[in-house]
């Protein structure tokens, strides 16, 4: 029996406004426990919310980049649930009239992912739990009142990939958009995953499992993968799968139940009677379009056509919109935007990869510099890598290291014919095997060369040269 | 009865199976008094949400408030976290 994933996703979007969902509190990460509380977000008798204009305003922004229906008129509600991250008794979100319905997020072979919803929320507070003898939980209600937007997905992805592609995606929008930094490590992204197997001939789905706080990509993609693999092996072996709450488990790579669907929490919902309803004008939405960036897929579609780069380095390049940026104040400087493009994304990126710096500790001038440097055959491609580490480490520009250390192309054909002379003099051998037409050890030669002249030697007259000596005495 | 055990389990409650005849007695009495909502004409009566707070939004804007106020209603705290019996 082949069977298919069926696979929904719940993310979690911190928002990056300064202050509170409802109350002027900051929002700051890794403050002192509790030092960013006030009657509202504590749930002091009396104390009554007040709308976050800007966390609305990032709401819509994302509902436009999305395309979503932006609904005329929302509605806030109390979900009710006891734990202690919850100093109210009740979490304020939107059930019954979300702020935002529908809109789809396109992934990299062009397949959509349609959402149902995307609704404004609070967050909750943090809770540390002793170890051992310790039998007491430690309350941080600094995150208590941050806003955040709520996406559900439609049952649309069928892999573990998928699923973290999607988010992915999710981040890098968000982050373009400039509404949240997407950290998952900080928990600024994180995502409950619905997911069921179906026999891909039917239409039905299969008892479905939600698995809850995925907070890394990794761990999104293995505590699916054992999800699939554990609900397979039920179903082959005819047992019912429960429908239940899992919890993943990141130190082994696997999920256990945290509560089945008998459990389940009765959240009686009603409507929030201290907030107005929420009304987004025309007006409003208009203004705000004003602001939406140019996003992730249009930068690339551009880039390629407008740079003539390939798919794959424009993808590279769009990553992060400063990085975009980046390569176009590059180009500003140079006018070879492929090889710009090129230096920059197996070059400068893969040093800073290294030494985990930010790319432009290399300023953008200096990319252009070097490429500028090639296209007149100053320095070579080999010397062009070398100068990368060099300018991450130090910070200067390419001219002045080439010249501190010696690194400008030999073009210069007197002096490499010395150095080709004094080569095939101490390999006659080969050269005898070139002239018997075993042409194949040209590479060795010009390795040779290289090798001499660490890089600097101009390869097209090394090529030149190397090929009159060899032939020229053959006759 | 059932009813009443599980709302006491919804709100944490613990409740004495020789109380608990008396809190359905307690319900019953509560409940009945809400249902004369029920009877009430609304048939051209619509949904009302509004406050007349309309459009009442708070700018983005950081303002602090002074931390004593943890200290004086959490029970008891540990570098400045509200210190609870362990949850899980």
């Amino acid at each position: 029996m082949q069977l298919e994933a069926v696979i929904g996703l719940e993310t979690h979007i911190e928002l990056s406004t300064k202050s509170k969902m409802f109350c002027p509190c900051s929002t700051d990460f890794g403050a002192k426990p509790n030092s960013h509380t006030c009657p509202v977000c504590l749930a002091l008798p009396g104390a009554l919310p007040v709308m976050n204009k800007q966390a609305v305003e990032y709401g819509i922004k994302l509902a436009l980049a999305l395309g979503c229906d932006i609904s005329p008129v929302s509605r806030f509600d109390r979900k009710q649930y006891f734990y202690p991250d919850l100093p109210k008794g009740y979490q304020i979100s939107q059930y019954e009239y979300p702020a935002f319905i529908g809109g789809t997020v396109e992934l990299s072979e062009g397949k959509r992912i349609h959402l149902t919803r995307i609704h404004i929320e609070e967050d909750a507070g943090k809770n540390i739990h002793g170890a051992g003898a310790d039998n007491h939980s430690y309350v941080d209600l600094n995150r208590a009142g941050v806003p955040l937007l709520e996406m559900v997905t439609e049952p649309e992805i069928t892999s573990p990939e998928e699923a973290s592609e999607f988010l992915r995606k999710i981040r890098q929008i968000v982050r373009y958009l400039g509404i949240s930094d997407g950290n998952m490590e900080e928990g600024s992204l994180r995502c409950d995953a619905n997911i069921s197997l179906k026999p891909n001939s039917s239409s039905t789905l299969g008892n479905k499992v939600e698995i809850k706080n995925l907070n890394s990509f990794k761990h999104v993609e293995k505590a699916l993968r054992f999800e699939i693999k554990r609900q397979k092996e039920l179903i082959l072996s005819d047992q019912e799968i429960a429908q239940e709450t899992r919890l993943f488990n990141p130190h082994e790579s696997v999920t256990y139940s945290m509560r089945s669907k008998e459990d389940s929490f009765e959240y009686r919902y009603f409507p929030e009677p201290d907030l107005p309803l929420l009304k987004i004008s025309e007006e409003w939405i208009a203004e705000v379009e004003k602001t939406i960036p140019e996003l992730p897929d249009d930068k690339k579609t551009r880039f390629v056509k407008q740079y003539g780069i390939t798919d794959y380095d424009a993808g590279v390049l769009t990553e992060s919109a400063e990085l975009a940026d980046y390569y176009e104040a590059c180009c500003k400087k140079s006018a070879n935007s492929a090889q710009i493009a090129h230096l920059i994304s197996t070059e400068l990126l893969a040093i800073t990869k290294k030494t985990g710096q930010d790319f432009s500790v290399v300023k953008p001038e200096y990319v252009a510099r070097v490429s500028e440097l090639m296209d007149k055959g100053s320095i070579s491609i080999k010397i062009a890598k070398q100068l990368f580490p060099m300018m991450a480490e130090t910070g200067d520009d390419p001219d002045s290291i080439i010249k501190k250390k010696g690194l400008m192309q030999i073009s210069d054909s007197s002096a490499i014919e010395k150095i080709v002379d004094s080569i095939l003099e101490v390999n006659q051998e080969n050269v005898t095997k070139f002239r018997a037409g075993k042409t194949k050890v040209l590479g060795f030669f010009v390795g040779e060369v290289m090798k001499k002249t660490r890089g600097k030697a101009n390869p097209k007259i090394v090529n030149q040269i190397l090929l009159k000596k060899l032939n020229a005495d053959n006759g | 009865m059932k009813e009443v055990k599980r709302i006491a389990s919804l709100a944490k409650l613990s409740i004495k199976e020789n109380e608990l005849e008396s809190f359905v007695a307690e319900f019953n009495k509560i409940l009945s008094y809400i249902d004369q909502l029920s009877k009430a004409d609304i048939e051209d009566v619509s949904p009302y949400y509004e406050l007349n707070r309309q459009d009442r939004f708070r700018e983005d804007v950081v303002e602090s408030y002074p931390d004593e106020v943890i200290k004086k209603i959490a029970p008891e705290e540990s570098d400045s976290q509200i210190v609870v019996p362990r949850i899980i």
